[in-house]
């Protein structure tokens, strides 16, 4: 018979295995737990740097697939026994866990490759992480429909707003994790800061009858250029580098100025993990040679100074003197009111 | 009886259902506690009451837009549940009245939302509605427009592909439930001088409900908890409970109130399902 205390009894028991049935998965010994996104970013950390750390380490590297928050996430729940020894993070993210104490600084002796990474990939995080990628922000459009690009961010936003690009535009919503970064871009190409996002607002509530749709992953743009729904947009300039050529003929991109925002992949070793092994892993990531090979496959630009980048593909290359980096601390104070005030200008 | 066989009988309970227990602890609370601890302010790992606040629920509650998240989210479940139920029903009766050879392949068709899965639904609707896509292609073909529709991004297309994600899910109660109906209830209606819409409304609909309800439950909740689909197909202005969650995780890095938002989609799905089981539970009563 079936009572209150048998049922009582077995909850207990069922929480006693769960609650010593142990925590997520912990690298050990001569294996390393790292990160990636997936698709074409997993493609590349396993046919181009895995190999080369294999190669120099002979351990064994497990790849976890997801994204930074969700990362950042599993690492904060368990510092003491962290899930990841290496972590691919956003800028942001990448500051809280260094504020937090979780990930443990970069240094030439354990990374050197870090020598060859210039300033700008490194110092906006102390050295708690370096980036072994940038991309930069760039307007993609059809040059059959539109013949003459806009030059500029406040060109773009002006001549949206007049309909001359008709219902044809599109640009990252706020739920796309970089939405505060480019928020921040647009306010400040239009004369505003990080404490006065007025003029960012103030363009997109003008323009916002002429898009199709604010787009929260990639992938969404990328089908709104193959089924013509979209004639200009925003997108990163790696991602529109691969979209053009033979798939889409009538493809072009620009950067309007004054500038561009440059956009961060910071490689950060977790505090408890397997440090030695992550340190390597991420000096794999900082290496120029598997850097060269993702940048042919993604068409993100690599960071470190020693990567030649072949000849035909120089073009497309941004020099770093024209992109800007948020100041990142005072963003992150300010992004909980980008996305409510996202939610009632925007969206409302 | 013995009381040691008792004793045994009750011991092999236990363990038989241990796994299944663990699991439900494990999956769902635990997790659904450290979520409700998580919502009013206390942080997993130093688990202290002195932090904890209800200020995100009164941020929840005061907030004239998360209310209309709220709102916006009950009325798409509500929508899509009574479409597919309206949808559904003919097909449900038919599958489990039919004696054709074709019923197994109708069967097949009607599962084929439900292993497509709803992503795959969702990009093959994205290409379907979109200007260079099936609908508008058809419609340009034929003359009917001049130039493409604006079919994407909307709640018509939400709307659509939603109902196509969910229908298995209101086909098969319905199917289950009308197969348990005498069919000589029916024809002693017609018999008795009852047409079929009378029949229908007066012996099928009513003997259906039960499986209506169900399905009704299971597609609502679905729909409340949809991420993908409403994310890639809805447009501006759309946002559901789901895609506010992943905002305040992902953008505004707010976890807490993440939480609450969380909790209270939790707790919309438990209001939904006593309502419902309250509601059946009177009828068969009756």
């Amino acid at each position: 018979m079936t009572t209150r205390r048998s049922v009582l009894k077995m909850l207990g028991a069922g929480g006693a295995l769960a609650w010593g049935g142990g925590s997520l998965v912990h690298a050990q010994g001569n294996s390393v737990t790292i990160t990636s996104l997936g698709g074409k970013w997993e493609q590349s950390i396993r046919e181009h740097f895995i190999p080369l750390f294999k190669k120099r380490t002979g351990a064994e590297v497990r790849v976890v697939l997801g994204g930074p928050s969700q990362w950042s996430a599993q690492i904060e729940a368990q510092p003491n026994r962290p899930p990841l020894d290496a972590v691919d993070n956003s800028e942001l993210l990448a500051i809280a866990l260094k504020n937090k104490g979780l990930v443990v600084k970069l240094t030439p002796d354990k990374v050197p490759n870090l020598a060859d990474t210039p300033d700008l990939f490194r110092k906006p995080f102390d050295d708690y992480g370096a980036s072994y990628q940038y991309s930069t922000s760039a307007l993609f459009h059809n040059r059959e429909k539109i013949p003459q690009a806009p030059k500029t961010w406040a060109e773009f936003f002006e001549r949206t707003a007049k309909g001359e690009f008709g219902r044809a535009v599109t640009l990252p919503d706020i739920s796309y994790p970089w939405a505060p970064h480019i928020i921040w871009h647009f306010a400040t190409a239009l004369g505003g800061s990080v404490d006065n996002l007025d003029p960012a607002f103030d363009a997109l509530k003008k323009i916002k009858p002429y898009v199709v749709k604010f787009w929260s992953t990639a992938l969404e743009v990328e089908r709104m250029v193959i089924s013509k729904e979209v004639n200009i947009g925003y997108l990163w300039d790696g991602r529109i580098i691969a979209m053009m050529g033979d798939k889409n003929p009538t493809l072009a991109f620009n950067r309007p100025g004054p500038n561009s925002v440059v956009v961060l992949t910071p490689a950060q070793v977790v505090k408890g993990g397997n440090e030695k092994l992550a340190f390597e892993w991420v000096n794999t990531l900082l290496d120029p040679e598997p850097q060269l090979q993702y940048y042919k496959l993604i068409n993100f630009t690599p960071t470190n100074r020693k990567v030649v980048i072949p000849d035909d593909m120089k073009a497309t290359v941004m020099p770093l003197s024209d992109g800007v980096t948020p100041p990142y601390a005072e963003l992150a104070k300010v992004t909980s009111r980008i996305v409510d005030r996202w939610n009632r200008e925007i969206r409302g | 009886m013995t009381r040691s066989s008792t004793d045994f009988g009750q011991l092999a309970r236990i363990v038989l259902l241990l796994p299944a227990t663990v699991i439900v602890v494990v999956g769902y609370v635990l997790p659904s506690l450290v979520l409700a601890a998580m919502s009013f302010g206390i942080v997993p790992g130093t688990w202290s009451l002195s932090e904890a606040t209800t200020s995100h629920y009164a941020r929840l509650i005061g907030d004239v837009y998360y209310l209309r998240v709220v709102g916006y989210t009950l009325f798409l479940g509500i929508v899509v549940s009574v479409l597919t139920a309206i949808l559904a029903f003919p097909v449900g009766y038919y599958l489990a009245r039919s004696r054709s050879r074709l019923t197994s392949l109708y069967a097949v068709l009607t599962f084929t939302p439900l292993a497509v899965g709803m992503n795959m639904v969702t990009l093959g609707w994205m290409v379907i509605l979109g200007k260079t896509g099936f609908i508008n292609a058809l419609l340009l073909q034929t003359g009917a427009i001049k130039d493409p529709l604006q079919l994407l991004y909307g709640w018509g297309a939400v709307i659509v592909a939603m109902v196509h994600v969910v229908f298995t899910f209101m086909v098969l109660p319905i199917e289950a439930v009308v197969r348990q109906i005498d069919p000589s209830l029916e024809k002693a209606a017609r018999i008795l001088g009852a047409g079929p819409i009378r029949t229908f409304l007066e012996v099928v609909l009513p003997l259906s409900l039960p499986g209506i309800a169900a399905g009704f439950l299971i597609v609502f909740l679905q729909v409340c908890g949809a991420f993908v689909l409403p994310l890639l197909l809805g447009g501006q202005g759309f946002t559901l409970m789901p895609i506010a969650i992943w905002e305040q995780i992902t953008v505004s890095f707010d976890r807490p109130f993440a939480a609450t938002l969380s909790v209270a989609l939790i707790l919309i799905s438990i209001v939904v399902m006593l309502v419902q089981m309250r509601i059946m539970r009177e009828k068969s009563l009756v």
